[in-house]
């Protein structure tokens, strides 16, 4: 099975001080049609940023300083804008945490649907408006034929995220990123756009990225998931095994200070200190200043992202058993 | 501080400034001191803006202008500061008032401001204290309403309502917290009355409403030579550069002004 | 923990006009339409409920830092809505708040001590030196460095200025304090230390909170009892544990089952909730949340619940509840 996405060694950097420690180090991970990758990190990891990179859609400020970034094995980092464009919004396509902001709230809602299936599908405009009104049944707004010209603020949050997912949609894609997508959401609606994705990715077997810092949420729907953090991998693996067997400090950690729902009550566990700024990232392991493994070892250079076993990596001289810890 | 407009701003500012304070030091010649055996002379060693029609030097009185000038500038920056930070604050931090206060001000807005200008020195009389007066109404209303939006903005603030919590008067939050935080565009807005003040200037000393003669200012000595200006241009052109470097330099004042104090910049 | 209150809404309610620009009497939005609450003194209250509830509203109707609409807020027998500026001032020495937004609810232009020390000038307390020792302590109890009085909010990263928040609320040696979402703003790592700085700071100092959250993992966390709400009004009031075992009303139900598990192999139960959740300001009439209960019955239409005390002392409004009717 080809990976939908495939990145290597994704490095972003500053444009105007390359020499300025990186934004994302070394990124490596694919997606598999069929499969949810989930991306946790706080903020500071650079989450959002590695979405922008895959997209194409960096800002000035950043450039791809080196990797690989391979779309259904078409090769687009260091090309140049049409090959990106030449994918996106076609074989990949993204959606946002604030809808408010990411629809255009002069035009109809129906007129933003259409026009990218103009554009990007090549539909008359019979057609376009056709599939238009199909799309929000597929999302399951209620009253589609009349929502189809309402203004997005005539619209719920809930109702707006749909009509992104709908306008993604639209060209059929073959990966789908959600950056936050429920984020800014209240919790009865994050559940039914959690239902509505899983259940549209089964269904056309869509190869989807969702990068959260909710781990309910990963637990809820991802298939595989990466951990971040300040810009590097931290682990990866099947979700099951993150939260069975999360090897990384920072894993364990981030997994024991969110209160378990589920589990009877007990102190939450804290990690001492800040995410580092961009400006002063540790030499080393990234997280070593807050690690309580910490070693001198830890320091000098960022650990590599090592197999523990079949499927599930983590950068961490600790978690590969290369540090002898004192007991 | 990279921001060039910004050190340019300042220093054409700074310059005119000290030119004016230091009028005494720095002028030649009396400015007031007619002398009928060079008249028109053009800009040589010993004049070098040349003389007037009464045969006074043009650089002593561009100097002197500029102080009368730079002054009227400065109280009206001065009296809209004060009566439009104030009407501003008033009409944004109590809602019943706001009413009242800005349908005032739009009503004073709804004149042109010079045309309001001309009509108030007409006829409160012409000088330098009339001058001032009607270039101070004619500019507070807008800076009444920048001062309102900000007071608007940042009265919605939380930490407002924190100060609140802890038991602060409504007073003690409006200067306290509120104004603080909402003086930014105000000191922008001064820098660019200030500018708006001296082309007025010039403007009502044009039509015969400003400052009298003899006492020298950019516009009326623009305007006692008007009927020079073929055979004498010089006797028009200096204070007319004087003008625009005066204007220019505080223009480029408040543009950099405005970057500097944008909080969102410091962070 | 005692049962005697310590504050206490009645009959509270708070209706925002909406200003239209059409003639006629403006619809008013109903943030928060009939409560009665009371909070026990040393318990951490939460309150939660989804956009739009009134939970914030309610959390700054509690310290009055809006005006009734109607009804009372007790605190210790006094009622706060009668009282003149003055005497609010001093009963709010005892009532704070901490905010969600630890960038906008920090004055930049002014100093952490000074942020602090202006608890102590508006209420003339203390001379300048001792003003600066009881900052000095604030700041210990939660954790900042001295020097941090002298530096300015945007010096600090999230997680620190909500600490100074706190310590701003902590000044005046409070009893009850609000937190409007406290710890929503902030990063999961960080949420947990300031959770843990909370609940610490409740048991040095005897704290009441009002805990408003639409977090439910945390809440259950932190808070003693809980409170439901949904457009306006309480729809149910339990014991932390009672309520997550079992969720009576439902809208709780669906609430609860909502949220994302905790583990990948833990079975989700969804109560799909249909719909959206109607505007305040056309509340439906009878039960407010029939329109989308699974539960609903004709008669659901015509009468609105009160909050009714059930058998295992838990409090929910809803009549299919109350005569036992309601199904598991």
């Amino acid at each position: 099975m080809t990976d939908v996405l495939a990145v290597e060694g994704l490095t972003v950097r500053l444009t105007a001080h390359p020499d300025r420690s990186s934004i994302l180090d070394d990124v490596s991970f694919s997606v598999a049609a069929g499969e949810v990758l989930g991306i946790v990190g706080e903020s500071g990891s650079g989450k959002s940023m590695l979405a922008l990179s895959v997209m194409g859609l960096l800002p000035p400020a950043l450039t791809i300083r080196a990797g690989r970034i391979a779309v259904l094995g078409d090769e687009l980092a260091g090309r140049s804008r049409q090959a990106w464009r030449a994918h996106r919004g076609r074989d990949m396509a993204m959606i946002f945490q604030e809808p408010m902001t990411s629809l255009n709230p002069v035009m109809r809602v129906g007129a933003q649907i259409t026009e990218v299936l103009r554009w990007r599908g090549g539909l008359g405009r019979s057609e376009a408006w056709q599939r238009a009104f199909e799309l929000l049944e597929q999302v399951e707004i209620p009253s589609p034929r009349s929502r189809l010209n309402a203004f997005p603020h005539e619209l719920s949050g809930g109702m707006r995220q749909r009509v992104m997912i709908a306008i993604a949609l639209a060209a059929s894609p073959k990966l789908l990123i959600a950056d936050e997508p429920s984020t800014a959401l209240d919790v009865t609606v994050q559940a039914q756009i959690l239902d509505l994705l899983r259940n549209l990715q089964r269904q056309s077997g869509l190869a989807m990225i969702l990068i959260t810092h909710d781990l309910g949420v990963i637990a809820e729907i991802a298939d595989r998931v990466m951990v971040l953090y300040a810009g590097r991998v931290a682990e990866t693996a099947p979700v099951r095994a993150i939260f069975n067997a999360p090897a990384h400090p920072y894993t364990q950690v981030l997994l024991g200070s969110i209160p378990d729902i589920d589990a009877p009550r007990s102190r939450l566990v804290t990690i001492p200190g800040t995410v580092p700024d961009a400006l002063h990232m540790p030499p080393g392991c990234r997280f070593a200043p807050r690690c309580r493994f910490r070693q001198p070892r830890c320091e000098h250079a960022p650990p590599a992202l090592r197999a523990l076993s079949t499927d599930h990596k983590a950068a961490c001289l600790y978690a590969s058993g290369e540090l002898a810890v004192p007991a | 501080m990279h921001n060039r407009s910004f050190v340019l701003g300042v220093s054409l500012v700074l310059f005119v400034a000290l030119v004016a304070i230091f009028a005494d030091v720095l002028a030649p010649y009396d400015p007031l001191r007619s002398n009928f055996r060079t008249r028109f002379v053009a800009p040589n060693a010993e004049h070098w803006f040349g003389t007037d029609h009464f045969g006074r030097d043009l650089l002593s009185r561009v100097i002197y202008g500029g102080r009368v000038s730079l002054t009227i500038g400065f109280f009206v920056v001065l009296v809209t500061g004060i009566a439009g930070t104030a009407i501003g604050a008033i009409a944004g931090y109590f809602r019943r008032l706001d009413n009242p206060l800005m349908r005032l001000m739009d009503a004073l807005m709804a004149f042109p401001a010079i045309l309001l200008a001309i009509v108030i020195s007409a006829v409160l009389g012409a000088s330098i204290v009339n001058v001032v007066i009607a270039l101070s109404i004619a500019t507070s209303p807008h800076t009444a309403r920048i001062v309102r939006g900000s007071v608007l903005v940042v009265r919605e603030m939380e930490y407002v309502e924190a100060g609140r919590a802890l038991g602060a008067s409504e007073l003690r939050l409006l200067f306290g917290h509120v104004l603080i935080n909402a003086l930014a565009p105000l000191i922008v807005r001064l820098t660019y009355v200030f500018a708006i003040a001296i082309l007025a200037e010039a403007v009502l000393s044009y039509i015969g409403v400003g400052p009298p003669p003899p006492t020298p200012t950019f516009g009326n000595i623009i305007a006692g030579e008007r009927d020079f200006m073929e055979t004498a241009p010089w006797t028009m052109i200096f204070p007319g550069l004087a003008i625009v470097i005066s204007v220019l330099g505080l223009n480029l004042l408040g543009d950099g002004l405005r970057d500097v104090l944008d909080p969102r910049m410091k962070l | 923990m005692s049962e005697t209150l310590l504050i206490e809404a009645r009959g509270v309610r708070k209706h925002f006009p909406v200003r239209t620009t059409s003639f006629g009497p403006a619809p008013l939005v109903r943030a928060v339409d009939g409560v009665d609450l009371g909070i026990r003194k040393g318990e951490t209250l939460g309150l939660v409920g989804e956009s739009g509830c009134g939970k914030s509203t309610l959390g700054r109707l509690f310290l009055r830092l809006l005006e009734p609409t109607s009804g009372e807020i007790l605190h210790k027998g006094i009622d706060l809505t009668s009282l003149r500026r003055k005497e609010l001032r001093v009963q709010r020495r005892d009532l704070q708040i901490i905010f969600q937004d630890p960038f906008g609810s920090l004055n930049p232009r002014k100093t952490v001590g000074a942020i602090i020390a202006e608890a102590y000038a508006i209420h003339g307390l203390g001379t300048r030196a001792e003003r600066v020792r009881w900052v000095a302590q604030t700041l210990d109890l939660v954790s900042l460095p001295r020097e941090a009085a002298q530096r300015y909010p945007h010096e600090f990263s999230g997680g620190q200025r909500q600490r100074i928040g706190i310590a701003r609320a902590l000044a005046l040696k409070p009893e009850f304090i609000v937190c409007d979402e406290a710890v929503s703003a902030l990063d999961v790592s960080v949420q947990s230390q300031i959770i843990n700085l909370m609940q610490d700071l409740q048991q040095e100092l005897g704290l009441t909170y009002l805990f408003i959250s639409h977090n439910l993992a945390v809440v259950r966390h932190i808070s003693t009892r809980i409170a439901v709400m949904y457009l306006g009004r309480i729809v149910e009031l339990a014991n932390a544990d009672a309520l997550f075992a079992r969720p009576v009303h439902p809208y709780t139900r669906a609430l609860l089952s909502a949220v994302p598990v905790s583990h990948p192999d833990l079975p989700r139960h969804r109560h799909i909730l249909r719909g959206d959740v109607p505007s305040a300001t056309a509340v439906p009439t009878g039960c407010r949340f029939a329109p989308r209960c699974a539960f609903a019955e004709p008669r659901c239409r015509e009468t609105d619940p009160a909050l009714a005390t059930l058998d295992d002392g838990r409090a929910v409004a809803c009549i299919r509840a109350a005569d036992g009717t309601l199904p598991d």
